[in-house]
């Protein structure tokens, strides 16, 4: 049994609550950076607009084209944005029941999408290979979307610019488990499995999760027991 | 003369729109999607100012303004950044950047910075003159 802080409250769970919080202040300036980029092109184009209106009340005929083709860019970055929020509202939402079941591939994809940012900045692509997989576990969604986001988050800052991570998902004897795999890392697998140990250290605990390296495939791996807690 | 800009940003829809507002305002634009293309570029070609966006993959803004400041130390950087915190602002001027601009950016404001780093350019540029001009005045003992 955990010991319990003053509070009452478990020692890993409100480690793994502070943990939470900085995952959540991550992900939100990630997002924030990434509507501001759409923001700044939705900008410019509505600038341009006015030149080109500017021009045409010199005198300047307006090609129409140019004017579709403007539209078109518009309606792009709304989608991009479009996008980004839908993904920052499913995150906001990921805490609202501390335990639930979820469709781990599902939540693998997810995660590789709010990661994309931070993987690109660092030229590194993320291939997911669960897709067409399902299944289901019972679990504290948060905290296991906080500890994969650690081990993904770990390896893409552990990997030389143009690597691939492949991350994929599927039921073990244990439970299921998610495994991460690249082939360009610049430090040993040791070393990365440390730092992940390290900074998920509560999220482990409280999800009673092991993360170790496959022996046979190489891989970082991940095991959640399939029911981590009741309903 | 027109100002002479080299716009660099990982965001291509970004950087076309960009120097097509620019164009039309009379600015020779080059752009770049990436810090090594602008280092590259500037290798070549002088510019009165480059505007560098702070976040860009593998090479970010900071790091990309380090590297040109160490190849011309002259040279008036402006930085573009999503989110302009006090912070940021200092460690972009310790580092030698003339001006941190606010994503979305408001061209005009933009333009008249570019104007500004112009003039600077051209101040640098005559004192490197006038102290080359002492100097050979000096040796020669005229």
């Amino acid at each position: 049994m955990a010991p319990s802080g003053s509070s009452g409250v478990s020692v890993p769970e409100d480690a793994a609550a502070e943990c939470g919080l900085q995952f959540f202040g991550a992900v939100s300036a990630s997002i924030s950076h990434e509507l501001k980029n759409a923001i700044a092109i939705v900008n410019e184009h509505a600038g341009l607009l006015e030149d080109l209106a500017a021009l045409a009340e010199r005198g300047r005929p307006v090609d129409p084209k140019r004017l579709k083709q403007t539209a078109v860019q518009i309606a792009r970055q709304v989608q991009r944005a479009d996008g980004i929020i839908r993904n920052m509202n499913r995150f906001a939402h990921s805490i609202d029941d501390p335990v639930k079941t979820v469709d781990l591939p599902e939540m693998v994809c997810f995660l590789a999408a709010l990661a994309e940012r931070k993987a690109t900045m660092a030229g590194v692509v993320i291939d997911t290979a669960c897709r067409d997989a399902s299944f289901s576990i019972q679990t504290r969604p948060f905290f296991l979307l906080n500890l994969l986001w650690i081990c993904l988050k770990t390896l893409i800052e552990m990997i030389s610019s143009g690597a691939v991570i492949q991350l994929g998902a599927d039921p073990n004897d244990r439970g299921v488990g998610v495994w991460l795999r690249c082939e360009s890392l610049n430090r040993s697998k040791e070393t990365i499995l440390h730092a992940i140990r390290e900074q998920a250290g509560p999220l482990l605990c409280v999800l009673n999760a092991e993360v170790n390296i496959d022996k046979a495939s190489g891989c970082i791996a991940l095991s959640v027991p399939k029911i981590t807690c009741d309903l | 003369m027109s100002d002479k800009v080299l716009l660099v940003d990982d965001e291509t829809d970004f950087l076309e729109v960009m120097a097509e507002r620019m164009k039309a305002r009379e600015i020779d634009v080059t752009t770049a999607a990436s810090a090594k293309e602008a280092l590259s570029l500037i290798e070549k070609e002088s510019y009165d100012a480059v505007i560098l966006d702070l976040q860009m993959p593998e090479m970010n803004g900071i790091e990309a303004l380090k590297a040109l400041k160490s190849k011309n130390p002259d040279i008036q950087v402006i930085l573009l950044t999503g989110h302009a915190t006090v912070q940021k602002g200092v460690e972009a001027m310790k580092l030698g950047a003339m001006d941190l601009v606010e994503k979305p950016a408001d061209l005009k404001v933009l333009a008249e910075k570019i104007k500004k780093a112009h003039a600077k350019k051209m101040v640098l540029i005559e004192k490197k003159t006038e102290e080359k001009i002492r100097s050979i005045i000096t040796q020669k003992g005229w």
